[in-house]
């Protein structure tokens, strides 16, 4: 049942009794036929229901409240959201400044699906655990589908099966939204919106150069200026790790995650003095140097090598404000193949992105190359730039006409690319256009610039200007 | 970006004193963190403290509201937080156990575990192949197998003392706990130039 918002008043009105018809002026209940047609019996019961119902307070009767719906009642499951206008004209703004700045770079944009088959995706998730999968039933098919935790495997797999007859190497982009059922922080965000790329088919340190080149273009594109590539590589602790006993492996992968080197110490007793050595290790160049310097030849060293020859060859092309090492990166080791990276930037607490190398993840979907790649938190991008000062541009003018009857006005606004809506209240038009961002209100032959109240003669032209400014 | 101080997140109590103690080693003034006064941020030595009920220390650094934080390896493994753990301070050391009464009778089936950590209490058995009903209490644990609630409890140890007056023993540890140094992640790395020296220094009061 509709219960008017008015019901109050409807309390407070005439008693029953002296009421021959409900509240004049409002209709709150559809009559039966008979009603109408004066006093009949039923219609005078009716009325008297009427009335008792609209005026009585229910619990004098003890019949209980037919509650109306709360607004807060509409709750959303934990961790999903809405965007409303300011925000995601804000969020469109910034993708597409992000998707922008890949395109440059020739990365083309695929659009995955919400939802595949569980066993094609979890083919290619590699640092997610698996119970982070929100996965369900398909009712056409009974397979067991999942909400894409991430759009790597989706690439992996589009690569493998529609693009297989063109030549690599494969330069795909991606923007969208993943889900997961939380996410490391404590907040426990499940929808994750992001951009990311894949470069599919160029191996070793070109590849990994063009793909941290095209992250930095995204962010500078963005408008972020103070941030940082923290850079490591899979397989310098990988060996290490995997020289342990079996049983300590996971604790030692856990407490190198967290640079724990006193747990490190106490859970390996001397087993591993390196992997407590990279735990304290810093984060420059110089500080690779010492380690490589300790390190016994083969593969981890090798790595730390091939750690060091990215540092220069990044450096080279204008990293140097930018880039910080971490020889102790095992985020996800078991999956990447090389180079492991985050991006850090004053504001969220928490990464951007991040990427690296998954030479082996082509071959689970029987296309074996090469590939790296990283995706961008949005959310936490978007963070990063308000607490640089965010992007302040000069707002778009947004003009409400008001009594625009032909709609003439408002047309010829949008032909010079200028937002326009109509409004018919003269009365409520500014308190309407304040709360909903517009600049300019055109009364009449005035146009009015909300922000100071000036009002000058109505023309195109001045609005158009401060467009293009 | 050194121009704001670092943001350090201390729990309220007792490991306040050694703290401050461990930090004038420094040559860090830190005597205001003993001030008997309501403040909950206090400014000394360079850095701003937030003081804060324990188990919400490692919130705070993961959120990246504080950089650096004290806290306790039990609160640490108990709310699975990302953060780093750079440095062992090696204070403030106590263990985790597992204690049930010193009068018991040996029972079969799933014992009932009363603790303050769940998380730990839970895991700790299943890597044993235990089926315990974990009951989740937040204090006076010890009261729980005197009165029926529980058989066992799992919680944390300094001396033992409370254990034997109230006629319990431990059966086993479950892990040694000390008070460590814990780091947002991303502070650590962009606040690298203000961290790792202070870090060092640390090290360095603490000795080998």
């Amino acid at each position: 049942m509709h219960v008017p918002a008015q019901k109050n008043a409807v309390l407070r009105g005439p008693h029953p009794t002296q009421l021959a018809s409900p509240i004049p002026g409002r209709v709150f209940f559809d009559r039966p036929a008979g009603a109408q047609r004066g006093l009949t019996l039923a219609a005078l019961l009716w009325e008297v229901e009427a009335v008792h119902k609209a005026t009585s307070n229910h619990e004098d009767f003890g019949a209980p409240p037919e509650r109306a719906p709360s607004r807060l009642e509409h709750a959303l499951p934990a961790g999903m959201r809405d965007f409303l206008p300011e925000e995601a004209e804000r969020r469109r703004t910034l993708a597409r400044s992000l998707t922008g700045a890949l395109e440059l770079h020739g990365y083309g944009l695929v659009v995955p699906p919400v939802f595949e088959f569980a066993s094609v995706l979890e083919r290619g998730l590699g640092t997610l655990p698996s119970a982070d999968v929100l996965r369900f039933i398909e009712p056409e098919s009974g397979e067991v589908a999942a909400l894409r935790p991430d759009m790597t495997p989706q690439i992996a797999r589009i690569i493998a099966t529609r693009l297989q007859d063109r030549p690599p190497p494969f330069r795909l982009a991606y923007e969208g939204t993943v889900v997961r059922r939380r996410s490391g922080r404590a907040r426990k965000h499940r929808q994750l919106p992001q951009v990311g790329v894949e470069l599919v088919g160029v191996a070793g340190l070109p590849g990994d150069i063009e793909v941290l080149e095209a992250a930095k273009a995204a962010l500078e594109a963005a408008g972020l200026r103070e941030f940082v590539f923290d850079l490591g590589d899979a397989g310098v602790a990988r060996p290490l790790i995997e020289a342990l006993p079996p049983s300590l492996r996971a604790d030692a992968t856990a407490a190198l995650m967290a640079r724990d080197a006193a747990r490190l110490d106490a859970l390996a007793q001397g087993l591993s003095p390196m992997l407590s050595r990279l735990a304290r290790t810093g984060g420059t160049r110089a500080d690779l140097d010492e380690v490589i310097a300790a390190a016994e030849p083969g593969s981890s060293r090798d790595s730390l090598l091939r750690l060091a020859a990215l540092h220069d060859a990044a450096c080279a092309r204008g990293f140097s404000r930018h880039i910080s090492l971490d020889v102790a990166e095992v985020r996800g080791f078991a999956y990447y193949t090389g180079l492991i990276f985050r991006i850090y930037a004053p504001g969220p607490g928490e990464a951007l992105g991040g990427g690296g190398r998954y030479d082996e993840l082509m071959g689970r979907f029987g296309a074996p190359m090469p590939a790296v790649g990283f995706g961008l938190d949005l959310d936490a991008l978007s963070v990063a730039l308000e607490s640089a000062g965010g992007a302040s541009r000069a707002p778009v003018p947004r003009v409400l006409v008001v009594a625009d009857a032909t709609g003439a006005r408002a047309a010829e606004l949008r032909a010079a690319g200028i937002v326009a809506a109509s409004h018919s209240d003269p009365a409520t038009a500014r308190a309407h256009a304040r709360s909903w961002g517009y600049t300019h209100v055109v009364e009449g032959d005035a146009l009015m610039v909300l922000a100071t109240g000036a009002r000058v003669a109505y023309s195109v032209e001045p609005l158009k200007k401060r467009e293009g400014a | 970006m050194s121009d704001k101080p670092l943001v350090v997140a201390v729990p309220k109590g007792r490991i306040l004193k050694p703290l401050s103690k461990l930090l004038g080693a420094l040559g860090i003034e830190a005597s205001a963190l003993l001030a008997d006064d309501r403040t909950l941020v206090r400014r000394a030595g360079g850095l701003e403290f937030l003081l804060l009920k324990p188990d919400d220390v490692p919130t705070y650094v993961e959120y990246g509201a504080a950089d650096l934080g004290i806290c306790g390896r039990d609160v640490l493994r108990e709310r699975e937080c990302d953060v780093l753990v750079p440095l062992d301070l090696r204070i403030g050391r106590c263990r985790t156990v597992v204690a049930a009464p010193v009068a018991r009778t040996a029972r079969s089936g799933v014992p009932r575990v009363a603790t303050k950590y769940p998380r730990t209490a839970a895991a700790h058995f299943a890597a044993k192949g235990v089926q315990a009903e974990i009951i989740y209490v937040q204090g006076s644990v010890e009261l729980a197998p005197l009165v029926g609630l529980a058989e066992m409890i799992v919680d944390l140890v300094e001396t033992g003392e409370t254990l034997v007056q109230n006629g319990l023993e431990i059966i086993e540890v479950v892990a040694e706990v000390s008070t460590v140094l814990v780091a947002n992640r991303a502070s650590y790395k962009l606040l690298a130039a203000d961290v790792a020296p202070l870090i060092e220094r640390l090290r360095a009061a603490i000795g080998p």
